[in-house]
Formats: C-alpha cells, structure tokens, sequence
C-alpha cells in the first residue's frame, strides 16, 4: 500500500514531458535546389517547402521541442531563439495540419 | 574543342562516378547548346546527375542554367514522390493478401544504389509476382483502381509466357506487374523461383519493402542496358555501374546466374557498353570478366533476337527454346498468331491482317542470320 503510494506521489511530482515535434511516420520528401518536396501520409497533396521552411524541416529527423528548434535556428532566421519561437510553433502546427509533422506529447 | 550536347549528357550520366575519365567544359554553354543539353538531359531522365554535376562544381553553369536544370529535376522529383507512394499502397495491399512480391527497378534502385535518391529518377512503377499469383495480383491492385490497358493476349497467356501486365489508373499512372524480368527469350530462360529464393528490403517512408536479391537485381540492370532500348539508354548504363562501382555484389554468383538464364553474352554487353561510354577508367572484377567474355552462339543469336530487329518475330522465335513441351509450344504459337478477339479489337486488326502479319513476321525472322554477332563492343 505505501510503495503503491509511493509510485502514485512520484508520477505526481515529474514535471510534464514538453511537447516535441518530429516528421509524420510515412512522411516521403525529396530535396530539390531551394528547398524540399513532401509527400504526407493520408494525403493525395504534395508541399513545397522553401527557405528556412526547409531548413524547420531537415531540423525535424528526430523529435525535438520548439525550444530546441528556436536555438537551433536563430541563425538562419537571423533573431533571438526567443523572437522565433512563436513563428516556429505556428509553422509546426501548420504542418501538423498537412500531415507531414506530428506531435509527441 | 567544343564539345556536342549529345556528348555532354553521357558526362551527365557519369557525373560522380570514381574513375570516370570524361571531361567537362570549361565554361558555360552557350544558351542553344544548353537548352540541347536540358532537352536530353531531361528525356533520358538524367534530371539529377545535371542539377548535382552544376552544384559540384563540374559542370559550369549560369544563374539562369542552374535555375532551369532545377526546375526539370522538382518536376521530377514530384513525379517520384507520387510513384513511390503507389508502390507503397500497391506493396502493403500486397502483404495484406499475402502475395510474395519483389519491387523493381525505379525506386528500388534509387533509395538502395544512389549516394541519395533525388539522383535518380523514375516514370512508372514495377512489381515482380509469381506466375501462380498474377491473376490474384491482379484483383489486389484492381481494388486500389488500377485496371489493365489491354486484355490479355489469350486466356492463361499472362501466367504462363507473358514478361508484364500494365495497369494505371484514373490519373493515368502505371505499375508493371511483372511475372519475369524481360520480354522474349530472355525472360522465359530465367528460372523464376530463383528470383522469391532470395530477397533484399529497403526503407521507404519507414516502410519495409521487399527487392530482389543483390545479384539479381544487377541482372536486371543488365537487361535494361544491354536490350532494353537501341542505342542503350544512359540511366540505365549509370545503373550498371551503380551495382559494379558501389554495390557489394557476389561477381560468382553473377556469373554463375548469368549462365543459367542464357545471359552471359547480356552481362558482358551491359559491362562492356557502360565501361566504353562512361569511360570508367577502374577496372573490377566483373568489368574485367566482360571485357574477355566469350559468348556462344547460342547466347549470340538470342542477343541479336533483340538487337538487329525490334520486331517481336524473332523474339517469338528465339522464345521456343526455352519452352517446355510440344503442349506448351504450340499454345504460346497460337497465342501469338492467333490472339483472342478483344486483344485484336483493341490493336485494332481483323484475325485476317493479324495471321498475316504473323506469317510475314515469322518468313523475316527464319531468314535472318541470327548467328551472325551482334557488334559486342569490347
């Protein structure tokens, strides 16, 4: 009874997992010169990803959190991890509603 | 020297490839014989060995150039991504109905035998099933939409001689349903379930895919580039050397495959023509094994069965000796010279023409010297 307890207190007091991000499982893509050609499971549509939108993608081969992704790419959009991570989150969902990236809670 | 467009794309072809002697420009082309290069480029599907030989610095390029090769190659590209997700929906319907598959070339190859796969490309989609299971095959990919072009050329014909059924679909976009790997003679002498006897899978989009066996495959490159098309196409010469350059193949078991499907004189012909036009300086073991090969004449007069006409007659022909029985000749002769009423409606040609056809068909191909060699290069 007190160890089950136990169990119960210490799930209780872990601090939530952050959300991150990865490509969908199924996702195909193929890089062309200025950027990546995706083709999402489920779905009959291609997306065209340019710019730093391809560069969000390549960053998105293993899980990561947006946080991750703000310091990863303040470079390439020449900002503070701060002031991108808003965009960053937008353009995530976004691309959770094409189907090509999922979240893992 | 200015150097011709045509010769140019078979430096495309080679783009990457160790040992490669052949030499690019020293300045960009001049805007008629770039837009010959693209043309070519583009029709032998070279689209990602042109846009890398510009950003590799090989091939020296304008602005304006580079954005053209690029554009070609997402066209591409956007065709491939299309294709390759068929195959998977045609692969896992596959699995579901329990049907053994091998996928063939197109994919295959680009994912499993290029550094990365945007450098090859691809039009259609290719499935190898056994002859047992072609007519459930087909049922599988009917219920994903995709129907036969043409009705089989008589009842049983597809099982027992046929090399492929195409189907496409609504979009209009194909897959081969293979039961053997080429038409003809040489599709009938391999010995089928060697082919479901070994196996290699690759990963696309996290999915398994099954593929034949290493050796196999390399055969299957052969064919392409020895008689799939005259003169040989460059995609498929890039493919040969694919497998010799880069591939761990087992060159024994090639030659010993080679032998037993009647394909030596097809393997050396492939090696022979890839090592002269890509001017692959290295030799391999299996380069080196082609450059001394001997054909017989029996493998001479197959291999000009294909070459020296692209009729079908002399394929016909040549094709009864690998057919067993008297039953089973006649039955594939009848089936050729006598085809059922909705193939010919669908050719278009009365029973009448077609015998005629057959029999002036059949009167070129016996009085050709088909043993006559076929201009190996060495």
């Amino acid at each position: 009874m007190n160890q089950s307890l136990k169990r119960t207190n210490a799930l209780e007091c872990r601090p939530p997992r952050p959300t991150r991000w990865v490509r969908a499982r199924g996702a195909l893509w193929r890089s062309i010169l200025d950027g990546v050609i995706i083709s999402a499971p489920w779905t009959q549509e291609l997306l065209v990803l340019k710019g730093t939108a391809a560069e969000l993608w390549y960053a998105l081969a293993e899980p990561v959190t947006v946080d991750q992704l703000s310091r990863q790419m303040s470079t390439s959009f020449d900002s503070s991890a701060d002031a991108i991570a808003g965009d960053l989150a937008s353009s995530l969902r976004e691309l959770v509603l094409q189907g090509a990236v999922e979240v893992l809670r | 020297m200015t150097v011709s467009a045509a010769d140019l794309q078979v430096t495309v072809a080679a783009h990457g490839l160790t040992g490669s002697m052949r030499t690019w420009p020293d300045a960009p082309l001049t805007a008629s014989r770039w837009k010959e290069l693209l043309a070519r480029a583009t029709s032998s599907r070279l689209q990602g060995l042109l846009v890398h030989a510009i950003l590799d610095g090989a091939l020296p390029a304008t602005t304006e150039q580079l954005e053209q090769a690029a554009e070609a190659h997402s066209h591409a590209m956007t065709a491939a991504l299309v294709l390759d997700r068929i195959l998977l929906d045609a692969t896992a319907a596959l699995d579901t109905a329990r049907i053994p598959y091998r996928a063939l070339k197109g994919a295959t190859f680009a994912y499993a035998r290029y550094e990365h796969p945007e450098l090859r490309t691809y039009s259609d989609i290719d499935i190898l099933v056994t002859s047992e299971c072609i007519e459930d095959a087909l049922r599988v990919l009917g219920s994903l939409g995709y129907e036969r072009g043409f009705p089989e050329l008589r009842p049983g014909f597809d099982r027992r001689f046929g090399k492929a059924v195409t189907l496409a679909d609504s979009r209009g976009l194909s897959i081969d349903l293979h039961r053997t790997l080429v038409a003809g003679p040489l599709g009938l002498a391999i010995d089928l379930p060697t082919l479901f006897a070994t196996a290699s899978t690759i990963k696309i989009g996290g999915r398994r895919v099954v593929t034949l066996g290493n050796e196999e495959q390399f055969l299957l490159a052969c064919y392409a580039a020895a008689v799939g098309d005259v003169p040989p196409g460059l995609r498929a010469l890039r493919d040969v050397a694919q497998f010799a350059l880069h591939t761990p193949i087992d060159t024994q078991r090639v030659i010993q495959l080679a032998r037993s499907w009647a394909s030596g004189a097809v393997v050396a012909r492939a090696l022979n023509l890839t090592w002269h036009a890509l001017q692959l300086a290295d030799a391999v073991p299996l380069s080196t094994w082609a450059a001394r090969y001997q054909p017989t004449s029996h493998e001479r007069r197959i291999l000009n069965a294909y070459l020296r006409t692209r009729r079908y007659g002399p394929q016909a022909l040549a094709s009864l000796s690998y057919i067993s029985g008297i039953r089973q000749k006649v039955a594939f002769l009848q089936a050729v010279a006598l085809p059922d009423g909705k193939w010919l409606e669908k050719k278009q040609a009365s029973r009448t023409q077609w015998l005629r056809r057959s029999r002036h068909a059949l009167v070129r191909s016996s009085r050709l010297d088909l043993t006559k060699p076929s201009g190996m290069q060495r």
